[in-house]
């Protein structure tokens, strides 16, 4: 896991927690060189360098494990590489003085350089549809495991924040103005914090002794109706439940992707003051890593964390510790109140 | 002991139904239009109009409606100058498959969508990007410029709010859009798909494709010997998927037996040229629909008409057909390379192919590659079809097979 | 031409990125593809570009470009022949 948090080389949550002043979260990136052969590194733009790193690192953690496939989920995909090429374009009357911003700008550039280094040539997908990539490459390695074409998925979530992306974005008030990030859900303006990170699992079929616990039980995905409802949310998450074989009751802790947005942070409200029991705990973590595509990555992570330690960390803990263990947790998140995402994990040691 | 998880198997692998198409591309505007350019043998590729570019003399496959006149069939009225050329395509090409396919309210079957494409709103990106860079004038239209802007529009329109998604993986988008959607049906999570690709015509693509030098000058001449490159398309084809569990008889124009996705993991932009990628697509897309290389029918192929991509795709053919090669075309000569909209596109003409019963042609062929026991069929003959291959091949090594059946 | 040479390196080790991988052994005669530096194909076509786009020498005849992209001396060698030509 590549975030603006000290996560590259954590096993767990890291035990400091990084503070910034800004609009946006940036990552903390590895040496690069550790991870990629400095002759294939000298083309990589940055994407491409944080996608490879933490794919690498994951193998590396689950014993080199070979995939059965590598999917790939980024909302933005290269879109550094794409600028400069499109610039070229329009600048320069399409005199291009170079041809690789053009390659490294397909969506499925980081797929497909895993995919070459480990010279792996099974099911290859890249997922690019905003809010939903990470979740959609998340449900398609659910799917493979069931159809039983693949025991062991490399998949993944990245994007990387451009300096054209904010200015673009600041444009629609996507934006606060620039602020401490442990102050994002006190500060009562509209807007939230940019962030960025690259993120990869192994979803396998088989569980391991010495690898995390987490199962996952449901990945459900929904654009929500216009004008958005309330209820709706609560619907499709009774819904959810219920086809994964429970229900609110039973939801011991919440990650919510609140980014501090005045405006959008009301249906995570909401759930958390109406809809969950009372014992159930709920978590934050979008001060940690910033608003971006796939921001869900850094939740199923830091979930995954949380149910192997059966520990919330303080700096994601939005209510009182309980004592109940955690079986069951659930992942909610919505970009700005169009792509809503749910997944439900639940601890495998019960 | 009982296998509990065969009998699960069964009962879990509905089969997938084509029962609606949507199509528009440089040969013509719905199935009909373009059918009557395959028996006429008329290509869509001609010279650029739609922008200007340094690059004018290259050949191109253009839709031959400009964006006021494919907003009107979009049944676009308001607000037309926020919908990107992509869009305005996807729009026409999945009304036609929904109509088509008899849908009427989305929500009487589980219905989700699933689509493709490359550069997403790059048209957009090519008026406005350098204004935005310099102020909000034009901050209306942001929200169109990347690659989920035509996928939400689309599912705007006909209401579908769960299972939406959009696949990029190059020239093989659209294939992986159908093989998502089949699988979809398949694992019980929907019971019908609205599937698709499409990619407008842009200075960005026209310009990387000329950089790579592939570009050919004369007009595409997929499997001739003399072949000198690509020519670049544009549109999009949509089709309806639906669960045999869930579909109209009456609808039903053919079935998506199988498929299969694999990656050369060779290099950013070329296939090997012993076709290493290709035949193991076409191997495991057989191995998934349950049949042999002798029951296959015809190829639709990639044949983009480059040296490589022929080479390398005609000698996986030659390897896994042998001595029983069935009639192979590439359609590419009459609607150019159309990128995130190719694997649906031609997934429709083989639908097409096994509805009518007639070969496919390819076009500007003379001289047989000397490499290959086979030169591409070349009219639309009458041809019993039981089993097509349907080949996208694409950059970043993602190849994908699509295997489509009579019903 | 040791000029030429010079600026030649400086140009390739830019369009290519090379500042961290290229040894101090790289000189006018070390091989470009295949050993010595060892570039691909996706770096032949950016050399391509660089002739064209900064030295305005096109070369289209892939026997041609194999000749010319051996090392830094005969690109250079080429570069020097056109400006000849186009006194």
């Amino acid at each position: 896991m590549i975030s603006p948090q000290s996560t590259c080389n954590a096993t767990g949550f890291p035990a400091e927690v990084v503070e910034s002043v800004a609009d946006r979260l940036i990552c903390i990136e590895p040496d690069y060189r550790e991870h990629i052969n400095p002759i294939q590194l000298r083309r990589m733009p940055r994407i491409l360098r944080m996608g490879l790193a933490s794919a690498q690192i994951c193998l590396n953690r689950a014993n080199n494990v070979s995939p059965d496939a590598i999917i790939v989920g980024t909302g933005l995909g290269c879109l550094d590489n794409l600028e400069k090429f499109l610039l070229e374009v329009l600048d320069h009357d399409e005199h291009v003085t170079s041809v690789l911003p053009f390659i490294n700008s397909t969506h499925n550039a980081v797929a497909a350089q895993i995919a070459m280094l480990l010279r792996n040539h099974s099911y290859n997908i890249t997922y690019c549809h905003r809010g939903f990539s990470f979740e959609s490459a998340l449900q398609d390695a659910l799917m493979l495991i069931e159809e039983k074409q693949a025991k062991n998925v490399l998949m993944g979530g990245i994007d990387e924040c451009t300096d054209d992306f904010m200015k673009l974005h600041g444009y629609l008030g996507y934006w606060k103005k620039p602020l401490s990030n442990l102050r994002l859900l006190a500060d009562k303006s509209s807007g939230t914090i940019a962030g960025e990170g690259s993120a990869f699992f192994i979803i396998s079929s088989e569980s391991s002794p010495d690898l995390p616990k987490a199962v996952i039980e449901g990945v459900h995905t929904f654009l929500a109706p216009k004008p958005f409802d309330e209820n709706n949310v609560a619907q499709e998450i009774a819904q959810f439940l219920q086809k994964a074989g429970t229900d609110r009751q039973e939801v011991d802790a919440v990650i919510l992707g609140l980014n501090g947005d005045a405006v959008y942070d009301r249906s995570y409200w909401a759930l958390r003051n109406n809809y969950f029991a009372g014992h159930t705990e709920f978590m934050y973590y979008k001060h940690l890593c910033g608003e971006y595509y796939t921001a869900g990555a850094f939740a199923l992570w830091l979930g995954s964390v949380v149910l192997e330690n059966q520990n919330i960390p303080d700096k994601t803990r939005l209510t009182r510790k309980s004592s109940r263990p955690i079986r069951y947790l659930l992942l909610y998140n919505h970009f700005r109140n169009t792509e809503h995402s749910l997944i439900l994990l639940k601890n495998g040691q019960f | 002991m009982y296998n509990k998880s065969q009998k699960y198997k069964q009962v879990m692998y509905p089969r997938v139904y084509v029962t609606g198409i949507g199509i528009i591309s440089a040969t013509g505007n719905g199935t009909e239009e373009t059918l009557d350019s395959f028996f006429n043998l008329r290509t869509g590729i001609g010279k650029l109009s739609l922008f200007r570019s340094t690059h004018a003399g290259i050949p191109v496959a253009e839709v031959k409606y400009n964006n006021t006149i494919l907003a009107g069939h979009a049944g676009i009225y308001e607000h037309v100058n926020t919908f990107t050329r992509n869009t305005l395509l996807a729009l026409v090409a999945s009304e036609q498959a929904v109509n088509n396919s008899g849908w009427t309210d989305t929500q009487e079957k589980h219905t989700g969508m699933v689509w493709a494409t490359t550069v997403g709103g790059m048209d957009f990106n090519e008026q406005y990007y350098r204004s935005l860079l310099e102020s909000d004038q034009h901050k209306d239209i942001i929200g169109t410029l990347d690659s989920a802007d035509c996928t939400e529009k689309v599912a705007a329109r006909f209401n579908i709010r769960h299972q939406v998604t959009t696949i990029s993986t190059a020239c093989s988008s659209s294939a992986n859009a159908i093989m998502l959607g089949a699988r979809l049906i398949r694992t019980n999570r929907l019971q019908r798909v609205l599937v698709g690709g499409s990619d407008s015509l842009t200075r960005f693509t026209l310009n990387g494709f000329n950089a790579l030098e592939i570009l050919s000058p004369t007009g595409c001449r997929p499997f001739d010997m003399n072949r000198n490159g690509l020519t670049i398309g544009e549109g999009a084809a949509a089709l309806i998927l639906e669960s045999e569990e869930t579909a109209e008889p009456d609808r039903i124009i053919c079935e998506l037996r199988g498929y299969a996705n694999v990656n050369e993991a060779f290099h950013a932009t070329a296939s090997t040229v012993d076709g290493f990628g290709a035949l193991l697509a076409m191997e495991k897309a057989l191995e998934s629909a349950r049949l042999k290389p002798l029951e296959i029918s015809y190829i639709n192929a990639h044949g983009t008409g480059t040296e490589i991509n022929d080479l390398s795709e005609g000698r996986a053919i030659e390897k896994l057909f042998g001595n029983h090669i069935p009639p192979v075309s590439s359609t590419k000569a009459f609607t150019g390379h159309t990128l995130g909209a190719a694997g649906a596109m031609e997934a429709i003409f083989s639908a097409l192919a096994l509805k009518y019963q007639i070969l496919l042609p390819g076009l500007n062929f003379e001289a047989q590659m000397p490499e290959l026991s086979f030169k591409p069929c070349l009219k639309a003959d009458p041809y019993p079809l039981n089993h097509v291959v349907s080949n996208s091949f694409g950059f970043g090594g993602s190849n994908t097979t699509l295997i489509l059946s009579k019903a | 031409m040791d000029q030429l040479i010079k600026q030649l390196k400086q140009d390739i080790i830019e369009a290519l990125s090379l500042e961290d991988v290229v040894a101090d052994d790289f000189n006018a005669d070390t091989p470009l593809f295949v050993e010595g530096l060892g570039l691909d194909s996706i770096d032949a076509l950016e050399l391509i570009l660089l002739m064209e786009r900064k030295y305005g020498i096109k070369i289209e005849d892939p026997k041609e470009r194999r000749n010319v992209l051996r090392n830094v001396r005969t690109m250079a060698e080429c570069i020097t022949n056109h400006r000849n030509i186009n006194r």
